[in-house]
């Protein structure tokens, strides 16, 4: 569905922000694209939303590059980015303007979508608050029923309801003909929604494994026990005990705990592939 | 043409036009007020700092027939026996409109790229659902047909609102409709007429091109940057016949100022297409985020 080979890009020409990154996604999936701030993530859902022109590679949607921003490519992807604007107008006018650009879209999701969040479609754009602003769009982008929907720092600006609600309209979304990419840096909003987990660092993707590859492979447990924070890959040190992530010797699935695998993807860009083939980090 | 057609689709272009007028139907409406008040202001101020001269006129005008008898008022035919003087006043208003109606339809075509002006907004339109020349006509369609629409109904309101009011204040009763005078510029038909649109149409090509490169902001930075590169020209030009002059012993006159008016349209017919091509590959080339 999405392919993406060999995508360069950089606001400079010498000072790449992405190099040859390589990427292929399959419909149905919610995908997390993790990594720090300025590590690309942003750029990299422009690029594939056909924003940005390449400087080297190509981003192919069902085929057609996504830079050539063809009608039927952009009917079919819609980016939800950290800033957006929206026009000072009454929501019913903004959807009456905008839902004919796309063929799919459905007033019954919306409506679900905006109940869902407990905002009414009786709204002006104008008047509202940023994280209102974000909820009405997400409603809107979600209802314009696209098969790829890219989220940049969706759950920046939700209030504590507001995330909550979030994850259950992304669980609602779901379905086999459909892709969510989710980019953020805030791991704890998104942990239990994600199939695949993509973590960028210095320019490139240092992990892309399905959920329950690396649930196979690593188990992830908080305890004080010294015995088993000594096995472990790689821990972080809490209040209640230590979150430490370990090889799944025993193939009892755990939830993935993504702030211990992202903080030593991110310490070991090198070795974080290599613990899936059994190989000893460095 | 169908929906599938990924270069025009008609239903896609209207829903493009509906959104952008949709979206900003307020600065729109506002930018069309302020052209017609401006038209009216400089016709009805104009009027009324001549009105008594006009009467006189009018009054001249109308006392060389018999008695004032009201059949042969009827049948007075404005347009051929109105004095010199009195077509001089009309056509004074109509310069000054002509003045408005250029730079008028000029800031309208500056707007164009509005939606550009922020990256949020680049973003917006860059992935609405439209292919990029319909998204380059709708901008077209809007700020360049649409300004000369708003133009054109403004200079009409302008006038007859003139007329409807000072036909109130005369004592006589009847100055003459816009529509009585015949052509918009007596004697200069061609070289006028060929001025009024080609002119324009070639400012609206230029202000057109600016909102891609300043999409905010246009109308001045466009303004400031295409005097600078006339002057350029005019002083390059000017010399390069300097030297002419003193070689040949020709006259020295660069040759924009000997042309006639069909070389003038065919000039800026062809810098206008120009503009255009280069303001549609501008698009083309243009990310969210501005690298130039």
């Amino acid at each position: 569905m999405l392919n993406i080979s060999n995508l360069t890009f950089g606001y400079k020409q010498h000072h790449p922000i992405l190099d040859s990154i390589n990427l292929s996604m399959q419909p149905g999936g919610i995908y997390g694209l993790l990594g720090p701030n300025g590590a690309g993530k942003s750029t990299l859902l422009y690029l594939i939303a056909g924003a940005l022109t390449p400087q080297k590679g190509t981003v192919l949607y069902k085929g057609n590059d996504t830079r050539r921003r063809l009608p039927e490519t952009l009917g079919d992807i819609f980016l939800v980015s950290e800033e957006f604007s929206l026009p000072s107008i009454s929501f019913k006018r903004y959807v009456k303007l905008n839902a004919p650009l796309y063929p799919r879209f459905s007033h019954e999701t919306l409506r679900r979508n905006l109940d869902l969040f407990g905002l009414s479609s009786d709204l002006h754009l104008g008047a509202l608050s940023m994280g209102q602003k974000k909820k009405v769009f997400m409603s809107f982008a979600l209802a314009c029923n696209t098969s790829l929907l890219l989220m940049d720092e969706p759950t920046n600006g939700l209030d504590i309801p507001g995330k909550s609600a979030f994850r259950r309209f992304i669980a609602g979304a779901m379905t086999d003909d459909r892709t969510i990419i989710i980019s953020t840096h805030q791991v704890r909003d998104i942990d239990r929604l994600l199939d695949h987990i993509l973590i960028m660092d210095e320019h490139r993707i240092i992990l892309d494994r399905p959920t329950c590859g690396i649930q196979q492979s690593l188990r992830f447990v908080t305890t004080s026990d010294k015995t088993v924070l000594n096995s472990a890959l790689h821990s972080i040190p809490g209040i209640g005990g230590a979150s430490a992530m370990l090889r799944n010797t025993d193939g009892d699935d755990t939830e993935i705990n993504l702030e211990v695998l992202f903080d030593f993807a991110i310490n070991n860009p090198q070795s974080i592939n290599g613990i899936f083939n059994n190989e000893t980090p460095a | 043409m169908s929906a599938n057609n990924q270069t025009f689709s008609l239903h896609r272009l209207s829903a493009c036009m509906r959104k952008e007028i949709g979206e900003n139907s307020r600065r729109y409406l506002l930018s069309a007020a302020v052209t017609a008040g401006l038209m009216l202001l400089v016709t009805v101020s104009y009027s009324a700092m001549h009105h008594h001269e006009s009467m006189e006129l009018y009054k001249g005008a109308t006392e060389a027939f018999s008695g004032n008898d009201m059949s042969e008022l009827k049948a007075f035919n404005p347009g051929t026996q109105i004095s010199e003087a009195y077509h001089r006043y009309h056509a004074m208003i109509r310069s000054w409109l002509s003045v408005i109606f250029m730079f008028a339809t000029s800031f309208f075509a500056s707007t164009a790229f509005y939606s550009m002006a922020s990256k949020e907004w680049r973003l917006r339109t860059l992935t609405t659902p439209a292919s990029q020349f319909e998204k380059f006509l709708s901008a077209l369609l809007i700020s360049v047909v649409g300004g000369w629409l708003v133009c054109v109904a403004g200079w009409w309101l302008a006038e007859y609102l003139n007329y409807w009011l000072f036909s109130m204040l005369t004592p006589y009763g009847k100055i003459f409709r816009p529509d009585e005078l015949g052509p918009l510029f007596n004697g200069y038909q061609s070289t006028f007429l060929s001025m009024l649109i080609f002119i324009p149409l070639f400012l609206q090509s230029l202000f057109f091109l600016g909102s891609t490169v300043w999409p905010r902001l246009s109308f001045p930075k466009t303004f400031w940057a295409a005097s600078l590169i006339l002057v350029a020209m005019l002083f390059t030009l000017k010399a390069g016949f300097s030297i002419g002059f003193d070689i040949l012993g020709r006259t020295g006159i660069p040759p924009m100022f000997l042309m006639d008016a069909h070389t003038y349209a065919y000039l800026l017919s062809g810098l206008t297409l120009m503009n255009y091509a280069i303001a549609y590959a501008r698009l083309r080339e243009t990310d969210v985020v501005r690298q130039w």
